[in-house]
């Protein structure tokens, strides 16, 4: 259990990055929804669509914004815990704990440059479908 | 696009329908329709090859160059 040592900080930790991690959880649902869209039409065989290739760019686009903004909201948390729990540097703290929340994001980052590309394939997709619809 | 379609003047020249050429070379009115209105992104050899066949003519009677 952690032991909020410092008034000043504590609520920063008890309050704000709560709350932050929610707004995260909360768009990154969104962002779900959002992708749910897909599905019907990777069924009836339409995906090359300017419509698909848009959502597959937002949902890349927004798990970048989610991965960098929680990595630092993580970072941030770890970083008061430890200060705060044995009274050491933030400095120390943030080194030390640079790697291990870096690492917990590095697959999230990856699944969201493959959403880009496929984003991108899609469009180049549609494009050469559209092209070759109107081949006659 | 700076490739013009002249099938509508080759047709009156001949006085055949769309219909009627779409039914000899074996494509469809819309694909037709495609086609006369400029929209085409591109015409394959066969079928260039079956509307001159069809309508007696060169392609350059079909298609011209038109600086934009």
């Amino acid at each position: 259990m952690l032991q909020y040592s410092d008034e000043e900080n504590s609520w920063i930790l008890m309050l704000l990055i709560p709350l932050l991690t929610v707004i995260l959880q909360g768009y990154i649902f969104w962002l779900l929804l959002k992708f749910r869209k897909v599905i019907p039409e990777f069924i009836t065989d339409t995906i090359f669509t300017e419509k698909n290739s848009t959502i597959f760019r937002k949902v890349g686009n927004g798990l970048i914004i989610y991965s960098v903004l929680i990595f630092f909201i993580r970072l941030i948390e770890k970083c008061f815990e430890i200060t705060l729990e044995y009274s050491v540097s933030a400095s120390y703290t943030l080194s030390k704990n640079f790697g291990t929340v870096l690492s917990g994001r590095i697959s999230l980052l990856v699944i969201a440059i493959f959403l880009l590309i496929i984003a991108k394939l899609i469009k180049e997709g549609y494009q050469l479908k559209n092209e070759n619809d109107l081949t006659i | 696009m700076s490739i013009v379609v002249n099938l509508d003047n080759v047709l009156s020249e001949r006085n055949l329908k769309s219909k009627e050429l779409a039914e000899m070379i074996g494509i469809t009115e819309a694909n037709l329709s495609i086609l006369k209105s400029g929209k085409a992104k591109a015409i394959r050899f066969s079928t260039l090859e079956a509307i001159c066949k069809a309508l007696e003519c060169q392609p350059a009677d079909i298609l011209a160059y038109k600086k934009e």
